[in-house]
């Protein structure tokens, strides 16, 4: 009797102890999942901004979806892994998304420009070309 | 050079035609390099078999059982998508609508992130339960939502597929 006491007091006062221990415990894996899907979020607002500068962003869309893959079956290590390397892709993407989207910008005015010039050199070029091909095919005629 | 001259060259008609049509190339060139890449954004959400084929959708269930699917979302946006697909058990008058989503409480989330132009196929497994006297007709709901990184929360897209599965007490 005594020792059955003894041992459900004993319960009793481990009770706080273990209630704290995985309070403790509990609360950083909470927060770090809740701060993982966070980070996905911020992530995707680069990753519009990248994409909207021409960015290729399919290996961090690739590496995103793996780590909300991983972190959907529970596997929080791995998730944040995948998070770490898309944020690391991100950073250096954004380095070159401005030179990028010039380099795509210069390559659009360019064409915009060869396009518009079509019909000037269509007036211009058309008959001289005309003539040239025309005497080139007539050049061994004699004018009697 | 002079009218006159293109004139002796080649005739005035045959060079407004040429010209003409150099103009119609030339703006049609134009108009394809600066048109938007994404002119209606828009995203897709598809049910499919357990095979991930449509058609040939299981009809009915028994109370508390499992079943095998699959389902298939697309990205059509003109940027990188982060969704949900949020599979809720309702009935006919639960079902969502194009602006509103089913009241009934999520059962089961699958999220994900797209590609511009990309889409996926996942399969899935999915509890089937009725807390109605049986037999029952129940409609299995898959919502799509994505991130708004604007807003910086999930919005329904107003997209949505819904299977009806009559549920039994034990199938033969």
């Amino acid at each position: 009797m005594n020792a059955a006491v003894l041992k459900v007091n004993r319960f009793a006062a481990l009770m706080p102890v273990t209630l704290i221990a995985l309070l403790t415990t509990s609360i950083p894996i909470i927060l770090a999942q809740g701060d993982m899907l966070r980070e996905v979020e911020s992530i995707m607002k680069d990753l519009e901004y990248l994409h909207s500068r021409g960015v290729d962003v399919g290996p961090v869309v690739d590496l995103l979806n793996k780590a909300v893959s991983e972190y959907s079956n529970g596997s929080f290590e791995k998730a944040y892994g995948y998070i770490e390397e898309a944020r690391r892709r991100v950073e250096s993407l954004k380095m070159e998304a401005e030179s990028t989207y010039i380099k795509i910008m210069v390559v659009k005015a360019v064409t915009v420009a060869s396009l518009a010039s079509i019909p000037l050199l269509t007036y211009f070029m058309l008959p001289r070309l005309y003539l040239y091909l025309w005497f080139k095919l007539h050049r061994k005629w004699i004018v009697g | 050079m002079d009218c006159w001259v293109i004139g002796l060259i080649i005739d005035e008609e045959v060079f407004a035609v040429m010209l003409a049509i150099s103009v119609v190339a030339s703006t049609v060139g134009i108009a394809v390099v600066l048109r938007p890449e994404t002119v209606e954004p828009f995203t897709a959400i598809g049910l499919l078999n357990e095979d991930c084929r449509i058609g040939d959708y299981p009809t009915a269930a028994s109370n508390n059982s499992f079943l095998n699917l699959c389902i298939f979302v697309l990205n059509h946006m003109g940027k990188p998508v982060y969704y949900r697909v949020i599979y809720k058990i309702g009935d006919r008058e639960t079902i969502p609508t194009n602006t509103t989503p089913s009241l009934r409480e999520p059962v089961l989330t699958w999220m994900g992130v797209l590609g511009d132009k990309q889409n996926t196929t996942k399969p899935i497994e999915i509890p089937v339960y009725t807390l109605e006297p049986l037999p029952s007709t129940v409609a299995l709901i898959f919502e799509l939502w994505l991130y708004d990184t604007e807003l910086a929360q999930w919005i329904y897209t107003g997209r949505w597929v819904h299977l009806y599965m009559n549920i039994t007490p034990l199938l033969p």
